[in-house]
């Protein structure tokens, strides 16, 4: 169900995203910032985004087409952790609404 | 003197496309080492690449996915030297390879490269206005929790295998897909696989591109290649 964040809530996206990370790339907590690039500096790959679409939707319980999340990423491509929190945020706040959200 | 190349254990593997798209999958890990292929097999600028890259996991699939394009293209005779050639990459990241001067002005054979797992996969072709893309994938149980986001609403392929193959077969047909038309993951996720004929898929972009692929599974992977025609928008295989 789409819904607003708060920003301790964004916090908490922030967070559960980069322990997420560093979980499943064994890379340590502390080397992942805001501006660390997801595939280039902590070698992860295309399932990694997967797998964090798949961890926050279930989360969130959100129900949202993975091609819109496809042209959510044409637009805003999320090479950083602090990219990919922005794309959280949208996709728990917005669901399916992301794509009209672009035009 | 430079070094004789060793020569790397990587194995072909045939998908037809008019004979002319080849695949070699290589297993980086049975690799007794690496090391030696930087002075073998990289040129002065792709070994300036692999330093800032470093030598952990990243550096070491980007270097296994270059040996096993450039041991291919030996193979096949379009080099004679694996440094006979070099991979750059354009504004995408999608792989873009030059030829030296021994090649006589040859167009270079459009390619593409995926690493997952303990693998590295390339593919390539020299039919014109043929781009290619691969994608592989370790063959896990995790592909069945993947499946939301690896398979779409309009996916229709590949309905008789277990829910896991499933959602890898769909995803790695549709990055080799967004890899041939050097779309990234974005575009991956923005496409649909359909059942063509037979082994054959067709994978339709959101701009209504369409590319066409096959799939393998295998020990313990799952990869895909697909192939786009430039000239006529979709390439069908004959
Ligand atoms: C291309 C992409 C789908 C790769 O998928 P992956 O499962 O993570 O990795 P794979 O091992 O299968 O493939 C990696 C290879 O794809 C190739 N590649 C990268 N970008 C590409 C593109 N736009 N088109 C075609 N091929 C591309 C590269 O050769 C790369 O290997 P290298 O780094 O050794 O050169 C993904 O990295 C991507 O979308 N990159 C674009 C930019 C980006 O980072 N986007 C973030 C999310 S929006």
């Amino acid at each position: 169900m789409p819904r607003t964040l708060s920003d301790e809530e964004k916090t908490q996206v922030y967070e559960h995203i980069r322990q997420f990370l560093s979980d499943e790339l064994g890379v340590p907590l502390d080397t992942i910032g805001p501006e660390t690039k997801i595939i280039d500096d902590l070698g992860g790959d295309s399932i990694i985004y997967l797998e964090l679409i798949e961890e926050f939707k279930k989360k969130y319980d959100v129900s949202v087409e993975i091609r819109a999340i496809g042209r959510y990423f044409q637009k805003h491509p999320i090479r950083t952790v602090g990219e990919t929190a922005r794309a959280v945020y949208d996709i728990v706040e917005k669901g399916d609404g992301i794509v009209e959200a672009l035009d | 003197m430079s070094p004789k190349p060793r020569s790397f254990d990587v194995h072909r593997l045939f998908f037809s496309l008019a004979n002319a798209t080849r695949v070699a999958l290589f297993d980086f890990a049975a690799a007794p080492t690496l090391a030696d292929a930087v002075s073998t097999h990289l040129t002065e600028r792709e070994r300036l690449r692999l330093e800032g890259l470093g030598s952990g996991r990243r550096g070491r699939e980007w270097l296994a996915a270059r040996i096993c394009l450039k041991e291919s293209l030996v193979r096949s005779g379009v080099i004679a030297s694996p440094r006979d050639c070099e991979v750059g990459q354009d504004e995408r990241g999608r792989p873009r390879l030059s030829l030296g001067p021994e090649a006589l002005g040859a167009p270079p054979p459009d390619c593409a490269l995926s690493h997952g797992g303990r693998w590295a996969v390339s593919a390539w072709t020299d039919l014109p206005g043929v781009k290619v893309g691969v994608d592989i994938e370790p063959r896990s149980a995790r592909w069945a929790e993947r499946r939301r986001s690896a398979v779409g609403a309009d996916d229709d392929a590949a309905p008789d295998l277990a829910p896991s193959d499933r959602a890898a077969v769909l995803w790695t047909l549709k990055e080799a897909a967004a890899k041939a038309l050097g779309t990234g993951l974005a575009g991956a996720l923005d496409s649909a696989v359909r059942e063509e004929r037979g082994t054959l898929c067709r994978i339709e972009a959101a701009d209504g591109r369409r590319s066409f692929g096959r799939s393998l599974i295998g020990p313990g992977w799952v990869l895909a290649v697909a192939w786009w025609n430039e000239r006529s928008s979709s390439c069908r295989a004959h």
